[in-house]
Formats: structure tokens, sequence, C-alpha cells
């Protein structure tokens, strides 16, 4: 169990150690990033070998007993995030190393993309819900530097807004996570379940679901509180957009709600039918909203931020739903979107890299200079349109799959539905930038950055052919430790 | 009770200044005085009247120490304050360089 | 077992090394395409009257299972057999021409994903290859003029959607029947509101994947700017037989629709629709491709009319016309590409005369145009008349089936004249100076036409012995086909009849090869013949010149010919107001829908104004919204 300290230890040790040596020499920050995460990325996969067969694994600081010390509880949906963000990660690091040629400082770029990368993990497997506040800060503020980093006007500014939102749902947070203690007086998560057992449904129980409710969908970007990503998206450097849109808001926003709600509140679908509806509410407005607001967008990275929340809307959705396929579609397209929406800025990024350009309309005919770049992103949007066998085509399925079970089958129609929409704007990047002829000189994007690109293309196909393994190894175990509900709480203070 | 309230009250004045004023300046200091707030609040929280303080000295001495974690805790809040506070006044330099202006709606470069 | 992922694997397979290995693209190609034809053979010998089921996997319930019977086979058969014809083709079209590299893989994609569409025994599994179908279909029509770009979007639009529609109705009945397998036992009845709106958007994926009206606005924009080869294989063929299959598969393997007069209705009105509008849109088409690929529409109208009217010797004719459009709209697609490759050009007006320089292809030509328009003893003609008759056979259940009889019959009268009209255009009248140097293609491009004539032929005069014994009546296990009154003593008068008129016909195009020349008197001024060249689409004004005195051709308003003047008067004007009505208003409203939507867009993108204190507004609203719906 050494590998799940190692997991924020590593990259931890890494953002230290990159100023130091590329002072001696600068290549060390770029050569130790992606060692760093290329070994995140094996210890990832070794966390899903081997969390198979057992709900629980638990690491206690300084061997004292879950209630009193900080403990990290490693169970399948977190080794899921885990590989989820290890993906990522790993996929933005290759692509970085050609990228930030633009770019002067940046030994500071790699600190502050391990410091991103430890608060991830953190999130993803601390068992402790003041720990669990200082990841979320850590990485949060990470990404407020990483978002202004070409510190012009316009990433300044999207930073400026994006950190005075973010603080406001993280105050949010702080001040929950204070009166929680003064219920409780405790910090552990599963102890908090527990306490919460006694107190279920009062006013107080209800009013701190609220504040959680608000401060991550904040985090998010679920509309109506969306506001910073489509200015933060754009205006950060292409592999940060694409962490930013593949993992950060599902881990800050989504894998934080569903643990709360699931094993922490002990929610479910039969006792607060209420909550779920208004789930499915804040996901359904967040994809319609943003599903159209994208329609119109110029910008070729700000129509994907705009998609990213219209995608969000459908995790939402999905964990709204609350029955198995529901939930279970969920977190496949946590997966599916993680991977494709990384793509698509990927290929973003290999484009401003090459002509410097955002706004579609002056772009074109891409297609052919850039064979790669352009197939890369046709497969990332049809696997986020839902085609079949990507592996997003699975995600959505299984959520309409979950709707119709449920019996809403008009949810399942316009989620489907939707699926045009995002057809619709993805069509006009693909014709905008890649077909129209516009005499716009490019060559292919270096090799490394391409690299990236297959690699997370290969992703996508295997995935989704290998779908059944995906499912048996990883979603099932993953949607079961979300279903497992309260009995969370006995595998961690059981064991004791 | 009381406690509760009064923290939060003043939680609500540092969300008031960072949603109605305009100047950066005051952004700022809002966000600084929601976490005060919140930080008081974790201090209230573990204090008790009467009790001493949670260093155990002898085997035998009474039950009575003020809750130790909510200390730890605001120690914490407070590094990662300062660490959020540095950063945005860091941005308001950056900012008024560029800018020429403390106003946030004069900010708005980026929108549709 | 073996054979069947042969079948899915080797088109595209070699297909990919192909275009790894350029230098034996096409030896990979030939190869991959030929073994796949020898499989399909293969179990098209092997399955003869069994079925065949496998599960590949199981995964939340869903079993994704491969399934052969009587139909799979057939349709492998002839998916391999046109694949391998259209290599054959576009090896010598597309050499030296733009996207010729990928040109194969592309195919071998399509001809993969149609493989695996007819395999699948689970509707899940088959919508995995059906998309696959669309991304090879986007491709495909990438390779082509540069205008091929909007034809691709529009396309991929349409087939899309529809395929999230598809998905939807997948879904559904995966839930209510609680298996997406096929074929069902037992057969779902459509008797309630849930399981007709199930089957309806099954039926959307399969009449936008077989091109019927309203969902085949792509194939008339498609037709300009791709090769030839391109049209010939995807909407002429491939995509007829598997929107052909599949909806005999959700009609009567998945479905039960001989329970509902309504559904059937709706199919048939669809058919008859497609049929008469389509035709009419042919009727006045310039351009030799873009006309044909209209008639690829209306002949879809005879399929839809023939499986929707439940009415077993219909159904039958339905899919006997499947293959046989497959197999004659495929060799006038080859034939007009033929003539464009030599002539550079498909405009009608730019051409004709070229009977003599292009002996054989004419030849494919006509025979397959006689078939399209229904003329014995070639394959059409068998496939429609069996419709007619299964359309007669209605008058038990409904007063309507008058109306399709004559929309079905109205709309064979109108293919051949729109055929004669292209006939005439393309290999009769006078030959533009241009096109002198035209001469006969190469073996490779004539063969293929040459093949599929032959089996017009053959498919024709055995229909009853060959096609329908052996590949049709199989097909359809669960009904009993009695070909009564086929033969009788006054059909065979009727045929008499018709083959006099036949012989006519073709007595007249005898003297219309050879075009007579006369002066042209206009009031005495010299005029150059080049100039008062006959061109083809006033094919019917020509052959007054060849029989009439110059005084009739001054007065040809009022001869014997000018019935065809009026007819083509008459319908091409209900065409031009079709094409400006109901084109139109589809244009419209898609246009409509889409602008809604996008200036929607706009409105709320105008809410991210950049004002801070206006985002943070929001988001307290949304948070107190939260709270009092949560928290109070």
């Amino acid at each position: 169990m050494i590998f799940l300290p190692l997991l924020i230890a590593l990259p931890l040790f890494s953002a230290f150690v990159i100023p130091l040596l590329s002072k001696l020499w600068k290549p060390f920050a770029p050569v130790i990033g992606n060692i760093t995460t290329f070994v995140l990325f094996i210890f990832s996969l070794y966390g899903i070998a081997a969390i198979q067969g057992f709900p629980m694994l638990v690491y206690k600081f300084g061997n004292w007993p879950p209630p009193i010390g900080i403990i990290f509880s490693f169970d399948a949906f977190s080794a899921f995030m885990v590989f989820v963000i290890s993906i990522i990660v790993f996929s933005g690091a290759l692509f970085a190393t050609k990228y930030l040629n633009h770019y002067t400082g940046q030994w500071k770029f790699w600190t502050l993309y391990m410091l991103l990368t430890t608060g991830l993990m953190g999130i993803s497997v601390t068992g402790d819900l003041f720990n669990m506040f200082v990841w979320i800060e850590i990485s949060a503020i990470a990404s407020y530097a990483l978002v202004s980093f070409g510190i012009e006007a316009e990433e300044l500014e999207a930073s400026l807004k994006y950190m005075v939102m973010g603080e406001i749902a993280g105050m949010t947070l702080l001040l929950a996570i204070a009166l929680i203690y003064a219920k409780t007086s405790t910090l552990n998560l599963a102890d908090i379940a527990l306490s919460f057992q006694t107190i279920q449904y009062s006013k107080f129980y209800w009013s701190i679901l609220a504040l959680l409710l608000f401060a991550f969908s904040v985090k998010a970007a679920l509309v109506p509180f969306h506001f910073w990503l489509p200015d933060a998206h754009p205006a950060a450097p292409a592999p940060i957009s694409s962490l930013l849109s593949g993992v950060f808001i599902k881990v800050l926003g989504v894998y934080t709600s569903a643990r709360f709600i699931f094993n922490i509140f002990g929610l479910t679908r039969e006792n607060a039918p209420f909550f779920f509806n208004i789930l499915v509410g804040i996901g359904l407005l967040s994809i319609v909203y943003a599903g159209i607001t994208a329609l119109s967008q110029k910008d070729y990275k700000r129509l994907l931020g705009f998609s990213t929340i219209s995608q969000v809307g459908y995790i939402m959705l999905g964990l709204g739903i609350g029955n198995f396929y529901g939930i279970a579609g969920a977190v496949l397209y946590i997966l599916a979107h993680g991977i494709s929406k990384a793509l698509l800025f990927l290929t973003s990024g290999s484009v401003v890299y090459v002509t410097g350009e955002r706004n579609i309309e002056k772009l074109g005919g891409l297609g052919e200079s850039m064979p790669t770049t352009a197939w890369s992103f046709r497969f990332g949007a049809l696997s986020l349109i839902g085609l079949p066998p990507l592996i997003g085509f699975f995600a959505k399925f299984l959520i309409a799959l979950g709707a119709i079970k449920q019996g809403f089958l008009w949810l399942a129609i316009v989620a489907i539905g939707f699926s045009g929409v995002t057809l619709g704007y993805l069509l006009k990047i693909e014709n905008n930038v890649y077909l129209k002829k516009n005499g716009v000189e490019a060559k292919e994007a270096p090799f490394l950055m391409r690299v990236a690109m297959v690699f997370l293309v290969i992703l996508l196909l295997v995935l989704g052919i290998g779908y059944k393994p995906l499912m048996d190894f990883v979603i099932q175990p993953a949607t079961d430790a979300l279903l497992r509900g309260t009995e969370y709480i006995n595998l961690i203070l059981g064991g004791i | 009770m009381l406690i509760f309230i009064s923290c939060i009250i003043l939680f609500l004045i540092g969300l008031y200044a960072v949603v109605a004023k305009r100047n950066l300046l005051k952004i700022a200091i809002g966000f600084c005085i929601m976490e005060y707030a919140v930080n008081m609040l974790f201090a209230l929280i573990g204090f008790k009247s009467g009790a001493i303080d949670p260093v155990i000295t002898k085997v035998d001495m009474p039950h009575n120490f003020v809750d130790p974690l909510p200390q730890a805790l605001v120690l914490t809040a407070i590094v990662i304050g300062v660490g959020t506070t540095a950063l945005f006044l860091s941005f308001i330099v950056r900012i008024y360089e560029k800018f020429k202006t403390l106003d946030v709606s004069e900010i708005k470069k980026l929108k549709g | 077992m073996n054979e069947v992922y042969l079948m899915l694997l080797l088109p595209v397979g070699c297909g990919l090394l192909g275009f790894l290995i350029k230098r034996l693209r096409n030896e990979m190609g030939f190869l991959g395409f030929i073994v796949t034809f020898y499989f399909a053979l293969r179990i098209f010998l092997i399955f003869h009257n069994k079925t065949f089921a496998y599960s590949i996997a199981s995964i939340a319930g869903i079993d994704f299972r491969i399934y052969a019977d009587n139909l799979t086979r057939f349709i492998l058969l002839f998916n391999s057999v046109f694949a391998l014809l259209i290599l054959l083709y576009s090896i010598i079209t597309m050499r030296k021409s733009r996207g010729e590299d990928v040109y194969q893989l592309y195919l071998g994609l399509t001809l993969s994903g149609a493989n695996g569409v007819v395999l699948s025994g689970n509707l899940f599994l088959m919508l995995i290859f059906w998309n696959m179908l669309v991304f090879a279909l986007y491709g495909i029509l990438l390779v082509g003029k540069k205008e091929s770009v909007n034809a691709a979007r529009k396309a991929l639009t349409i087939v899309g959607v529809s395929d999230f529609i598809l998905m939807l109705g997948i879904i559904i009945v995966y839930t209510i029947a609680g298996s997406a397998n096929f074929p069902a036992e037992p057969l779902l009845s459509l008797n309630n509101g849930v399981m007709i709106s199930a089957y309806m958007l099954l039926l959307v994926g399969a009449i936008a994947k077989a091109g019927a009206m309203p969902l085949h606005t792509w194939i008339p924009e498609a037709a300009r700017v791709v090769p030839a080869s391109t049209m010939a294989f995807i909407p002429a063929c491939i995509d007829k037989l598997l929107g052909i299959y599949f909806l005999v598969r959700i009609s009567y393997y998945l479905f039960d629709i001989t329970q509902s007069l309504p559904v059937r209705m709706t199919l048939m009105s669809i058919g008859a629709i497609t049929i008469v509008f389509a035709v009419m849109m042919a009727l006045i088409q310039k351009e030799a491709m873009r006309l044909l690929s209209f008639h690829a529409v209306s002949q879809v109208g005879y399929m839809v009319l023939g499986i929707g009217t439940g009415i077993p010797l219909a159904v039958a004719g339905g899919l006997f016309h499947m293959i046989n459009n497959a197999i004659y709209k495929m060799c006038l697609f080859l034939c007009a590409g033929s003539v464009e490759y030599r002539a550079r050009t498909s405009e009608l007006d730019h051409l004709g005369g070229l009977g003599t320089k292009m002996p054989l292809t004419m030849l494919c030509f006509l025979i397959a145009a006689f078939a399209i328009s229904g003329v014995p003893p070639f394959n059409g003609f068998y496939s429609k008349w069996m419709i007619y008759q299964g359309i007669i056979e209605l008058y038990k259940e409904t007063n309507l089936w008058i109306i399709f009889l004559v929309a079905a019959m109205f709309g064979s009268v109108l293919t051949l004249a729109s055929f004669l009209k292209m006939l005439h255009s393309l290999f009769l009248g006078e030959r533009p100076k241009e096109l002198d140097k035209v001469r006969e293609v190469r073996f490779g491009m004539i063969v293929p036409p040459l093949i599929l004539a032959f089996l017009c032929i053959i498919f024709g005069i055995f229909a009853e012995q060959i096609p329908l014994a052996r590949l049709i009546y199989p097909s359809l296990p669960f009904f009993k086909i009695e070909p009564i009154g086929f033969w009788s003593a006054g059909l065979t008068t009727v045929l008499m009849l018709l083959g006099i008129l036949i012989g006519l016909i073709i007595f007249i195009f005898g003297t219309a090869l050879k075009p007579r020349k006369s002066k042209v008197f206009v009031g005495g001024e010299v005029l150059d013949t080049e100039e008062a060249r006959i061109t083809g689409p006033n094919f019917y004004s020509s052959v007054h010149n060849i029989d009439m005195l110059e005084k009739t051709y001054r007065f040809g308003e009022e001869g014997a010919f000018d019935f065809y003047n009026y007819l083509q008067g008459i319908f091409g004007g209900f065409g031009t107001l079709f094409r400006e009505v109901i084109n139109k208003f589809f244009v419209l409203v898609y246009n409509a829908f889409a602008n809604i939507i996008i200036s929607l867009g706009y409105v709320f993108s105008a809410v991210h104004n950049g004002e801070l204190p206006g985002y943070l507004g929001w988001i307290f609203l949304g948070a107190i919204f939260i709270f009092i719906l949560l928290a109070l």
C-alpha cells in the first residue's frame, strides 16, 4: 500500500526538485515532469490492479487509527479517478514539452504542473475532510497561476475572474467544514458519515448539503456557476486547458460531490428523490444552455470551453438519475469526456502553436497540412458526439439507458437529441479550421505533440473496443463503490 | 448559537464586499474578511469557558481541555489564506499594469 | 466462425495495408476483396437454410452476438460482389487523382462496416458498424472535387442525426422488450404508442440510410462532386442494401408490421411520395450524375412501398427490387462515370452522340436503362410487377391501394421518359466537335458494367428460377409465396404488346443513332452547324428534326411526337414546382430550425458580457436558489 502516499509524494517531490535542478540544466524540468507523470500512470494501473477484490484500501498516516489520524482511503472510485488523472496528466506533460517553446520560465510551469497534479491526486485518495480542503486549495491555486501563465491582459483577466469565483467556492467549502466540525467534532469522512446518520434530514443536514453543492457546482462549472470557465480555459496554455477540462473540474466538482452525496450523506434516489431531481435539473440546464451557447462561439478554445460545461451537465445528469446505469454512465462519462476533451484541447494547442491563431474564422484548410491534428480532432469529436465504437458512445448510452429505466423517457430523448447540437458545434470547428480553404500556411505540429495526441486517440479506440474489460475492472467497481452508500463507514472504521 | 450567527454575519459581510464592490483591493479585503470569519468560527468552536490548555502533563488531569484540533486547522487555513491573498494581490498589481484601472467593471476584454 | 471474423477484418485490414505500403496498394485491395468474396461465397453455400448465432460478449445484459441466416448470406454475397466490381473500376478512374491514397481504405472500411451490419444479431452491435459506415461515408465523400466538403458535411449531419434517432429507438426497444436481439422471439407487436414510436425511430434510421425522402438531400448534392465509383458504390448500392435490409429486419424479424395497418400506410406513403417526387425532380436535371442520383432516391420508394404493403408477394418484390436496383443503378452510374471520364464533362447539354464511340458502354447503359424503367424482360420489370401485384392484393384491407398503384406506375412511366432523354443526351443525337477524340474506356472500366448488365438480363429472364428461388424466397421463410397469375395468357399478351412497343422504340433509336443532317433553315441565314446542334435535354424536338419536315419544326407544337413534349413540359413543370416548393420547404425548415438555435446561442452568449459583478450576481442567484430548494 506504499504506492498510496507515493501518489502524492512523488509529484510533490518533483515540484520541489524541479526549481533546484533546472538551475543546473534547463531541460531537467520537462524531463523530470515527464518521468513523474509516466510513473504516476504506471502507479494508477497498479492501483486498479491492487483494488480488484478489495472494497477499500486504507493507509494510516503515522499509524493512527482512522477517526483520530489522517488516512488515505482508496476504493475503486478513487482508483478510477487516479487513472483518469494520470492519463490526462501524462499526455499533457508530453504535449507541454514542446508546446512551451513559446514561453519563458518553463520551470515555473513544471513546478505548478506538478503541484496541480499533487492536489488532484490528493483529493482523489484522501479520507479526511480538512485534508481534502487543503488539496483542493493547492490544486486551485496552482491552476489560477497556470491560467495566467502567459501574463497577457486577457490571461490575467481570466485568471482574476476565475480566482474570485473559485475562492468564493473555497471559502464556502471552508465554512461548511467548520460547521460540520462544530456539529460532529470529527474530520474523518467516514466518522462524519456516521454522525450524519443520527441527524439525517434535519435542517442542518440540508444546509450543509446546500453549501457543499454550491461550492462543488462552482468548481464543476455547472450553469449558472460556470462563468469562469469559458474565460479561463481559453486563456490557459493548451496542456493546462486540457488538464482543466479533462480532469480538474471533474475531480474538484464531480468526484467530490459524488463522494459526499452517496458515501457521506448516504443519499439515494429512493430516500431523496427531490435532491436527485435537482441534480438532473442542473445537469439538464448545463447541457442545454452551454450546448446552445457553444454554437455561437468563434474562438476555438472558448467553444470547447462551453462544450465542456455542456458535457459536465451529462455527468451530473447521470448522477442525478441515480440508478446503477445512470451512475455507471456518469462514471464512464468522466473517463470518456476526460480523454476526448483533453484531446480536443491538445489539437487546439497544436493549431495555436503552428498558426498562432485561435479565431476559427481566420483559420482554414489545416486538414491537409496537419493531418495528424485533424484526425485526432475528428476522433475526439466523434467520441464526444457519441459514435460507437469509440468510448463516448457507451457513456452516453448508459446514461440514456438509466434514464429510461428510471422512467424518464423524455430525458433520454433530450440527452441524445443534444448530441445533435454537439455535432453542430464540432462540425463548425471541423469545417472552419480543417476543411475550408483559406490559404493559411501551416506545417504539422512537432513530433512529441503528435505523440501526445495519438496516445489519446489510441486510448479512445482501445477503451471503446475493450469496453467489456474496462467495464468489469474499472467502471463497475467504481459504480459499486458509490452505490455502496454508507457501507463506506464500516469499510474504514470497521477494520480498525 | 450566537457564535455561529455572528461568524456567518461576518462571512456575509465579506461576501458582500466581494460581490458588490468594484475596486479590486476592496474585493481582496472582502476575501480576507471571509477567511477571518471562518477562522474565527473554527477557533470559537474549539473554545470552552473555564477549560485548560490541552497539554497533558499528569496522568490524572481533569478532562476539561479546549479542543486543540481547530487551532491546528486555523493555522493551516491561515497559511492557505496567505497564499491566495498573495496571489490575488500580485494579480492586482499585474492587472493595474495592463489595464491602468482597478475597477472590475472596466476589466472586460473577454466576453461573448 | 473464422469466416465471419475474416469478413469483418479482411477488407479494412487490406485497405490499411495498402494505405501503408503504397507500392502494393492495388494488389492488397484485390487480395482483400477477392478473399472476402470467396468467404462470402462459402458462407452463402454453407448456411443454406441454416441459422447461426454466436455471442461475442455480453455486457450489462446486452448480448452482442453475430447472427446469420438466409437473408444475411444473400446480402453478404452481394456486398462483396459489388465491392469487387467497384474496386476494379475505381483503380483506373482514381489513378493520379486527389485522394487516391485513401480511397481503397475507405472502400475497405465501407465493406467491413456493411458486412458487420449484416452479420450483427443485436441492434447495439449493428449500431457500432452502422457508425463505422458513417465515418467511412464522411471520409469517402471528402475524396472528390473541392465542393465535396459541403456534401460531406451535409451527409454527416443528416446521417449522424438520424443515427441518434436510431440509437434512441434501439434503447427504447431494449428497455421495453428486455433484449435488443433480432430476430425477436416472439415478434414484438405494434399495439401501443411506445412500440409504434420505437418502430418509427428505427424506421428513420432505415430510410435515412436507404435515402428515401425527406432524408435524401445529401445524395443529389454529392452526385456532382464525388467520383462516379463513390456514387455507384455507396448511395446506389451499399446504402440501399443495408437500409432495406434493416427495414426488412425491423419490419418482419423484430416487429410484426402486418398487424398494424396505420404503420404500413405510413411506410407505403413514404414510398409513394418518394417515387413520384424524386422522379419528377430527376426529369428536370441537366447533369448526368445528378439525374441518376434522383433516380437512386426514387427507386427506394418502390422498395419501401413493396415492403410496407405486408403482402408476401410485394415484400419479396421489394427485396428483389433492392437487389435489382443495386445492379442496374450501379451499372448506370458506372456508365455515366465512363462517359464523364472520357468526355471530361457530365453536363447533358455538352454531350451527345457517343454511341458510336463507346458502343459497349452504350449497350450496358441501354440495358440498365430498360431495367430501371421496368421494361421486360429485364430484372426491373419483374420486381416492379411483383410489387404491383402485391398492391392490388391490398384491396381487401384499404381503398387507398389504387393511389399507391397509380403512383408506382406513374413513377415508372416518368422514369422511362427521363431515361430516354438521358440516353439520347449521352449516346445518340449529334456529337459536339470537341468530343470527336473520345474512345471506348479501358478494359477494367468496361468489365464491371458488362457484368452488371449481364446480371440484369439473367435476373430478368430467369427471375423465378435463380434470384427468387435461391435468394429472395429463402430470405423470407415466414411467408408462403405462391407466384400465382404470373404467366397467365392475358399477361403474355400484354407482354407481347409491350415487346412490340419496345421494338418500335429501339427502331427509332436505331435511326436516331445516325442522325440525318439536314440544312437548318432559318429565314435564309446560314447558321453554323455546331450552333444548331440539337442538344440532349430537348431530345423530343430532335426526334422531330429527324423524321419530320422543316415545316413541322416550325409548327412543332401540334405534331404527333408532341405528346412527349407536353409530357415533359407538364412533368418538368411539376418537377420545377416540387424543387421550388418541396425542396425549398425542407431547406427552409432545416434552416429555420438551425437559425433559431444559433440565434438563441447568441442571446445566451450575450449574458457573458465580461463584467465580474454580473457573473457574481448570477452565481449568487444560483446559490440562493439551491438554498431555497434544499434547506428551506
